[in-house]
């Protein structure tokens, strides 16, 4: 009885020790880093911004050629061709990467579904403004050899000559329904015929930014 | 052990995966466009008993048997330009004439081998037929088999029979 009371007792002091031992401690180095710390701040620069990326078209102010997306496509036959010129401009600060477009049509018809008969797409750029007499002078180049109106319902990845900052593309938009071999017969339209239909689309560019950078200065 | 471990993995996780989202997510700029419009024209011909005759659908047409010059016409119902149509006429017997005759566009015959304005154009038989058939334009056709014969007339036009592609620039 006495020996487990001595136990006791010896167990309850080595608790009250280690306590205050381990308070002593956090009470010394609380006061000692908090004594150690330093700042050092610039004085001058450090600006940060960010830039810009953006994209915008417009029709071309070419007189003659100023029709862009906006103008109606109207009775368009097998074999016709219809030119518009659009120009694009990274009017953005920061440099682009790979641009692709998509189209989006209101209504699906032989038009937009059928990759033969349906209407097809050839993209040329021009370095400056392009003629009203579809001429550019410096020679044109291919953005996008001819692609049928159905594959633009997945992004192309177009072939601009420039994507940098302030950039600007006078495109040309070949839009052409080919000749095909319909034949009406007694004034009956063949079967999944282009003729008659009508339909209305939304061209979408879209820009990723140019490779990041890390700089080291 | 494990009922504690778990939960923490999953969290670590599920961080780790919102980090590489966010690393994937490049800036990209879009524009779109104004819709543009677009719609096709129709080649459509038929033949037809007068010059205001309604789509067939496409019934050949059945003139009368008679030995007597008959006659009928090609509109041209579409909004494409047709420049020449294939006709295709069955006789009911194989000694008749071949030949017919067609006038100008919108001209009527005025008798037999005879064009209210203008000179008759023979064709020797079935086949094309050149035309400037507009859009509501018509054709005049006269058909005199010399002999008592059920002429069956069916009109056919190919997207190779219509006006030379437009190449707009706009």
């Amino acid at each position: 009885m006495i020996r487990s009371i001595k136990l006791k007792t010896q167990a309850t002091r080595l608790l009250v020790i280690t306590t205050a031992a381990l308070g002593a401690v956090g009470l010394i180095s609380s006061s000692v880093y908090a004594s150690l710390i330093a700042t050092a701040s610039n004085t001058s620069g450090g600006s940060i911004t960010s830039g810009t990326l953006k994209l915008t078209q417009a029709p071309s102010t070419v007189v003659g050629i100023t029709g862009g997306f906006a103008t109606a496509i109207t009775a368009l036959a097998p074999g016709d061709t219809v030119k518009r010129y659009v120009d694009l401009t990274n009017t953005g600060t920061l440099d682009g990467d790979t641009v692709t477009l998509e189209s989006v049509a209101s209504v699906a018809n032989a038009l937009t579904t059928d990759g033969t008969a349906g209407l097809q797409v050839t993209i040329n750029e021009c370095a400056v403004a392009w003629t009203n007499a579809s001429v550019c002078t410096p020679g044109a180049t291919s953005v996008l050899a001819q692609t049928s109106l159905l594959a633009f319902a997945s992004a192309q990845t177009l072939n601009l000559s420039s994507v940098v900052a302030g950039a600007i593309n006078h495109l040309q938009f070949v839009i052409t329904l080919p000749a095909g071999s319909e034949v009406t017969v007694n004034g009956v339209l063949p079967a999944g015929t282009v003729q008659g239909l009508s339909t209305s689309l939304t061209w979408t560019f879209t820009e990723t930014l140019r490779t990041n950078t890390t700089t080291n200065n | 052990m494990s009922r504690i471990n778990a939960p923490l993995i999953i969290a670590f996780g599920l961080t780790l995966a919102g980090v590489v989202s966010a690393a994937n997510a490049v800036p990209i700029a879009t524009t779109a466009s104004a819709a543009t419009s677009v719609s096709t024209g129709t080649i459509i011909a038929y033949p037809s008993i007068s010059t205001t005759g309604a789509n067939p659908n496409g019934t050949a047409l059945t003139l009368a048997n008679t030995s007597l010059p008959q006659y009928f016409y090609v509109l041209n119902s579409g909004s494409i330009e047709i420049v020449s149509v294939t006709i295709t006429i069955s006789y009911s017997s194989t000694t008749a004439k071949k030949s017919f005759l067609h006038c100008g566009q919108n001209v009527l015959f005025a008798g037999t081998n005879t064009c209210a304005s203008g000179i008759p154009v023979t064709v020797a038989g079935s086949g094309a037929v050149t035309l400037n058939l507009t859009p509501g334009s018509w054709y005049a056709f006269e058909i005199d088999a010399k002999k008592v014969v059920t002429p069956t007339i069916s009109v056919s036009v190919s997207s190779a029979q219509i006006r030379a592609a437009i190449n707009s620039n706009s």
